[in-house]
């Protein structure tokens, strides 16, 4: 047997899907591990602890039906999170609840009779203008959430639209019987018939005439008398007789309870725009520019309201636009944008698409923009793809984000993204899977082409996932003394624990939301022996903290490295019987670290360090005599307390037959 | 001497004839001549108009064939607004086209008609004219070798 020393200097490509375990020509194969479990992996390399979650509330209006969280951005200093259950909207700022929304005395504002309710939550889409923001589900009529004066002030109303687009459901012509006489052959007509062949239904339907002539109805006068709008002028004024004009009726509002509403909603260039609705889910609807609830299309000029059905060879149901670079539109069959050379506007007589590829989004997965382009997720929810637009090609190119990790898509149906703040941070893109309730975290710094997975898990589920700027939210679903609850937890990079409580110097800590769940418990700094939180939820301390203290679930991290592979002379030592004999882990202000199961010291043992915070230790710390041969030769990486940790890298020293 | 004026009398009278039916066929001619051009104004009206359908299907199939090849259903939203448009501006072109022709044919009719009577005019004044050249000339042939008649006005039945 040889000894040889290797080093894994970095973790840059995160989690790898077990499909690449013999991947050892990949380069990705000597950056990444097998399991990065809780952890971030950090654009330096390193894989840190995740942070923990912080308690906030517990949500009413049956989240067991549905939840959504939406990010509100008032102004530089006022953004919020809400979190809309059934009939109920929550405000969040700075991680704190605002309470007492309108004077009501609820700590979230009345949504009822606006349709945000149970399941239509798990399709919502929402744009924001200023102090507006919109929200549609296909279900509902858009609603117009606004902020007042205060943070707890809002309000919440149907959008009031200037016009709807018409269309025809059901197309349908008839041939009264009778003459009809136009005043005049062009232009706004007074249509007079010799028999009661009109009525008030009749508005916004069309008259055919025969030798020529096609006119709109826009005021119903009488039975026999009908103002119109010309098409196409008629002939002469002479009468029509019988068998020679149409009435051709059908024309409706193409939104409405009965036909569904839209879908998907973006401001776009100085229209809104809608995309899909329950009767029409491959159309796009943008308004009038700047006048944002108008949608009636008359002249066509520049400036009117657009409307395009997408039509191609696949079907093509509407997930989501957004405006980016372009328009762009997501479907479940494809990827388009609206093509735009320069400052050229959108215009009614232009207003078309092309193909960027043909994925498919998954409905209810909002698209998030990076500064590189734009992620979405497969329509399945097997795949993460990014569309960014190549200036040398002058065209949209697709690459798979997920393509070596996607194993921890579970059946995603939120996400949401966290831009780096620091330069210790990548962009986050955090996927909540709906199969286990874990998150599949990419750490993301594509200028670096950095993509490193790694998986949130929790003692209970994630159910969504929002960001407020920089401050992240969850909901999660938790056992409390057997029922399941559902609680609104913020990421917080001083918590080491999830769902937790962070008191100051009280004995004791409220846990009644965990109550019949195990937590960790910590006094300034020092980790207590973990305690089952009793009934009425009140945890004592140990030892009454001075100054801080938390409680909460314990996060299990975990950081496994892919099976060694040693290029020795004799050739590959993959799958051959080794020993890991010794580790030295690098590691940067960490205060516990347990490796193939044994406890790593940070600290000497003293009289005086009992009870006491464990310091940071940054360095390197080794671990001799791991016993053991096995075929993969594998280090795990994992701790036994919620304190801190940061790794670095490791060197080790692994002893493997030689011979060929 | 005094055959020699009764002479020159009647063949101016025979001129004056003569004048009258041309000026009458000139005004027919040229009654003709704007019949025929507004006849042509007419056409080339109708041949706009024509040429404005024309250009309306032109315009209208191809803005269909954009949309589809802009990956949208052409007859619907937008494509269908701007053909929608086309039709309408067309229409009114069409129509004014019509109008044009109808117009020119109906101005080139009365200028006709105003030729004809012009003519007619023409003529009949003229027929009057020799008519009294005529009627002097047979009174001066009577009175030849009577006693000189006592000077009188004789009003002119010439149209000036």
């Amino acid at each position: 047997m040889a000894r040889f020393v290797s080093i894994q200097t970095n973790f840059t490509s995160g989690e790898l899907d077990p499909l690449l375990r013999s991947r050892v020509d990949l380069k990705a194969y000597e950056n990444s591990a097998e399991k990065a479990q809780n952890v971030i992996c950090q654009p330096q390399g390193g894989v840190t602890r995740r942070p923990g979650t912080k308690f906030i509330n517990e949500l009413g209006g049956s989240p067991e039906n549905g939840i959504r969280l939406a990010s509100f951005e008032f102004s530089v200093d006022d953004s919020y999170m809400l979190c809309f259950t059934t009939n109920r909207m929550y405000v969040y700022k700075d991680k704190v609840l605002i309470t007492n929304i309108n004077g009501s005395g609820n700590d979230y504002l009345d949504t009822t009779g606006y349709g945000l309710v149970g399941s239509h939550l798990d399709h919502m889409c929402w744009t924001q203008s200023a102090d507006t923001l919109i929200a549609v589900d296909e279900h509902d009529a858009p609603v117009k959430i606004v902020r007042g004066a205060t943070d707890s002030s809002w309000s919440i109303t149907n959008i009031s639209f200037a016009s709807i687009p018409k269309y025809a459901f059901t197309l349908t012509t008839s041939n009264p019987a009778g003459s009809i006489t136009p005043s005049d052959v062009s232009g706004k007509v007074t249509i007079t018939a010799t028999s009661g062949v009109f009525n008030a239904s009749h508005v916004g339907q069309y008259i055919n005439a025969s030798p020529q002539g096609r006119a709109k109805i826009v005021k119903y006068t009488s039975a026999t008398s009908v103002n119109v709008v010309t098409e196409f002028p008629f002939f002469d004024t002479t009468a029509t007789t019988t068998g020679n004009w149409e009435l051709e009726t059908g024309y409706e509002d193409v939104w409405s309870n009965s036909r569904g509403w839209p879908r998907t909603v973006t401001f776009h260039q100085g229209r809104l725009y809608f995309g899909g609705s329950q009767s029409r889910p491959s159309t796009i609807w943008g308004s009038k520019v700047g006048l944002f609830f108008d949608f009636e299309a008359v002249e066509g000029l520049d400036d009117d309201a657009v409307e395009a059905t997408l039509d191609t060879n696949t079907y093509n149901a509407i997930t989501d636009i957004i405006s980016g670079r372009d328009l762009q539109v997501f479907t479940t069959g494809g990827e388009f944008y609206v093509p735009q050379e320069g400052l050229t506007p959108i215009t009614p007589s232009d207003f078309f698409f092309s193909t960027t590829s043909r994925i498919g989004s998954k409905e209810g997965i909002r698209v998030k923009q990076l500064e590189s382009g734009v992620l979405f997720v497969q329509r399945q929810g097997k795949s993460l793809s990014e569309i960014a637009y190549s200036d040398t090609q002058l065209t949209y190119l697709t690459s798979k984000i997920s393509l070596l990790a996607g194993h921890l898509l579970k059946n995603p149906n939120r996400m949401d993204l966290r831009r780096a703040v620091a330069t210790d941070e990548n962009d986050l893109l955090l996927l909540v899977n709906e199969d286990d309730g874990s998150i599949a975290a990419f750490s993301l710094l594509r200028s670096q082409n950095v993509i490193a997975p790694s998986q949130f898990t929790t003692e209970g589920n994630f159910l969504d996932v929002g960001v407020d700027i920089t401050d992240i939210y969850t909901v999660t679903s938790r056992d409390d003394g057997g029922t399941t609850r559902y609680y609104v937890e913020v990421f917080d990079n001083t918590t080491l624990t999830d769902c937790a409580v962070i008191g100051t110097t009280s004995p004791t800590a409220d846990m009644s939301h965990l109550v019949g769940q195990v937590v960790h418990v910590i006094s300034d700094g020092y980790v207590e022996s973990d305690q089952t939180v009793p009934a009425g939820g009140t945890v004592t301390f140990t030892n009454p903290p001075a100054t801080s203290s938390e409680v909460g679930l314990p996060i299990h991290v975990e950081i496994k490295t892919m099976p060694i592979d040693l290029k020795i002379q004799s050739g590959t030592r993959l799958g051959f019987r080794k020993r890991i004999v010794e580790v030295n882990a690098l590691i940067l202000n960490t205060q516990n670290l347990v490796i193939n199961g044994n406890l790593v010291p940070i600290r000497s043992l003293g009289l005086d360090v009992v009870g006491t915070a464990v310091p940071e230790f940054t360095g390197t710390k080794t671990l001799h005599g791991i016993l053991g041969y096995n075929s993969d030769g594998q280090i795990t990486v994992t701790q036994s307390a919620p304190l801190k940790f940061t790794l670095l890298g490791l060197e080790y020293k692994v002893s493997v037959h030689q011979g060929t | 001497m005094e055959m020699l004026s009764i002479a020159g009398s009647v063949f101016s009278a025979m001129q004056g004839m003569q004048q009258a039916k041309s000026q009458k066929a000139m005004y027919k001619l040229q009654a003709l001549q704007t019949q025929a051009e507004s006849e042509r104004k007419a056409l080339q009206y109708e041949q706009r108009a024509n040429d404005t359908l024309r250009n309306l299907n032109k315009a209208i199939a191809s803005n269909l064939s954009r949309g589809y090849a802009g990956g949208v259903v052409g007859f619907e939203g937008s494509t269908a607004l701007i053909n929608t448009a086309s039709g309408r501006d067309a229409g009114r072109d069409f129509m004014f086209d019509i109008q044009n022709a109808e117009n020119a044919l109906l101005a080139g009719t009365t200028q006709a008609e105003i030729y004809g009577i012009a003519g007619k005019t023409a003529y009949t004044s003229g027929m009057f004219s020799a008519a009294a050249g005529l009627a002097e000339a047979g009174y001066k042939y009577s009175k030849i070798g009577s006693a000189p008649a006592p000077t009188s006005t004789t009003p002119s039945l010439l149209i000036s």
